[in-house]
């Protein structure tokens, strides 16, 4: 009897940290396969011209559609104001605002095409949640990134980014909830694709 | 004696009333929206789908509580100063550090942004014995030691080839943060930019522990700052226009952005 349950406990010591780093790494690997693509794309040689550029951005996105799932990262980003949302609006904010964040991140991304990416530690926050740590090494300095994965439907996706302790989901969701205090979903949506259309003014 | 325990226990009462009347409200408000939810998503999946929609509700709500919240009473006029220094930094900072830039290469730069990082050493040390973090007033000051010999003066950074010596820097804002001091309230700077009131009394801390501060006269004090800040400026030109560009409401997005930032920065 004693026997049994000392085997059952080391059993249980054996699998549970192991299936528990298998599911970690897998989300290491998601996280560093994805970044690893953008870069492989953004260092193309082929994409130097800038005939090539819309082919390259084109390309870009595919990739940064399997890292993030749009339609968690606009639930998150609206959180319990979402609920005054019709579903014809919902659809319309997830659309707005998912070309607002592709512009964001791959017009951030391609300013720092040049540096190092390096990876640090991946912690399970919960049974499918885990949190992957990168950071982009410049001249000047290091800005750590940390990306927010969840296991799901056999597959994982990204939620959250967090540049510099900054989660970028809560900072949308400060900004939406200021503007949903005294105005109504149709303004936010009219606000929202006043922001992604427009015009790019350069950043140098 | 017999009379307040009556009294206590009538309280008690009223409290787990009151207690047992919001739990059954939240629990029927939380049902209600809980079966919107999955009616919209009917369509969306199998089984997972209820228990995916309980998750993400349920992380809302505990993301909702970690999030720093503050007060805003001065929101008018911290909106105006913020407009205030954005004129300024698109009119007058931007330019003065495009064309310092411009002359000089970007190692000079670096180096200059180094020295000042080094000279700021007895803000971190003091900051990390008043926060009892005596390994990390170590390793801060290994750091100085080799970037000030090895490092010639701090120009160079020798000791971002070991990892262990680089921890986050430590300042008085956080110090107070750490003493469980709360933010007060918010208020952006002319100049200064975003700040809080309890990170403005850790200004003025930082501000007799940098030893720039004690250069005389006191021009040559002020301009070396500003030289700092024309100097940092080159180095990350674009990262405040990528943010306000992303921003719906630019005021609250650097304002959420300021206080996540700092809330990281008072935890590690």
């Amino acid at each position: 009897m004693k026997r049994q349950s000392i085997s059952i406990l080391l059993i249980l010591l054996l699998v549970v940290p192991v299936s528990a780093s298998t599911l970690a790494d897998g989300a290491f690997d998601f996280v560093s396969n994805s970044v690893d693509k953008v870069l492989t794309i953004l260092r193309d040689p082929a994409f130097k011209e800038e005939s090539t550029k819309e082919d390259q951005y084109q390309r870009l996105k595919t990739v940064v559609r399997t890292l993030f799932n749009y339609d968690e990262i606009s639930r998150r980003s609206l959180g319990i104001k979402g609920r005054s949302f019709t579903p014809e609006q919902m659809d319309e904010f997830t659309g707005l605002f998912t070309r607002l964040l592709e512009k964001i991140y791959l017009n951030r991304v391609r300013e720092y095409s040049d540096e190092k990416v390096t990876y640090g530690d991946t912690t399970m926050l919960s049974e499918n949640i885990a949190e992957v740590q990168t950071s982009i090494v410049t001249a000047s300095k290091q800005i750590p990134i940390k990306y927010r994965v969840v296991f799901r439907n056999q597959e994982w996706r990204c939620y959250d980014v967090i540049i510099e302790g900054v989660s970028l989901v809560r900072n949308y969701r400060s900004q939406f909830n200021k503007i949903l205090q005294n105005k109504t979903p149709e303004d936010l949506l009219q606000q929202l694709s006043e922001t992604v259309n427009k015009k790019e003014a350069p950043t140098e | 004696m017999e009379k307040k325990l009556q009294r206590d226990s009538k309280a008690l009462c009223a409290l787990i009333l009151v207690f047992s009347f919001l739990f059954v409200a939240y629990e029927s408000h939380f049902k209600k929206a809980f079966a919107e939810e999955t009616v919209m998503s009917a369509d969306a999946g199998g089984e997972n789908a209820l228990q995916d929609e309980y998750d993400e509700w349920t992380d809302d709500l505990e993301e909702e509580e970690s999030a720093p919240r503050i007060r805003d009473p001065l929101e008018r006029f911290n909106r105006g100063v913020f407009a205030f220094n954005d004129f300024f930094y698109f009119k007058a900072l931007k330019p003065v550090a495009r064309g310092y830039r411009f002359i000089t290469p970007e190692p000079v730069r670096v180096g200059v942004k180094n020295f000042f990082y080094n000279l700021g050493f007895p803000v971190r040390f003091v900051n990390d014995i008043l926060q009892i973090k005596f390994q990390k007033a170590g390793q801060d000051t290994c750091q100085f030691i080799l970037n000030s010999t090895a490092g010639i003066l701090g120009f160079f950074n020798p000791a971002r080839r070991c990892p262990w010596l680089n921890q986050p820097p430590e300042d008085t804002g956080q110090t107070l943060g750490t003493w469980s001091i709360g933010n007060g309230f918010y208020i952006v700077w002319p100049l200064l930019g975003p700040s809080t009131l309890r990170d403005s009394v850790g200004l003025v801390g930082d501000y007799f522990l940098q030893p720039v501060s004690y250069v005389r006269p006191f021009y040559i004090s002020l301009s070396a700052r500003s030289y700092e800040s024309v100097n940092d400026t080159s180095l990350s030109i674009g990262e405040y226009e990528s943010l306000k560009e992303s921003a719906l409401d630019p005021y609250t997005a650097f304002k959420d952005a300021y206080l996540q930032y700092r809330q990281k920065a008072v935890q590690e």
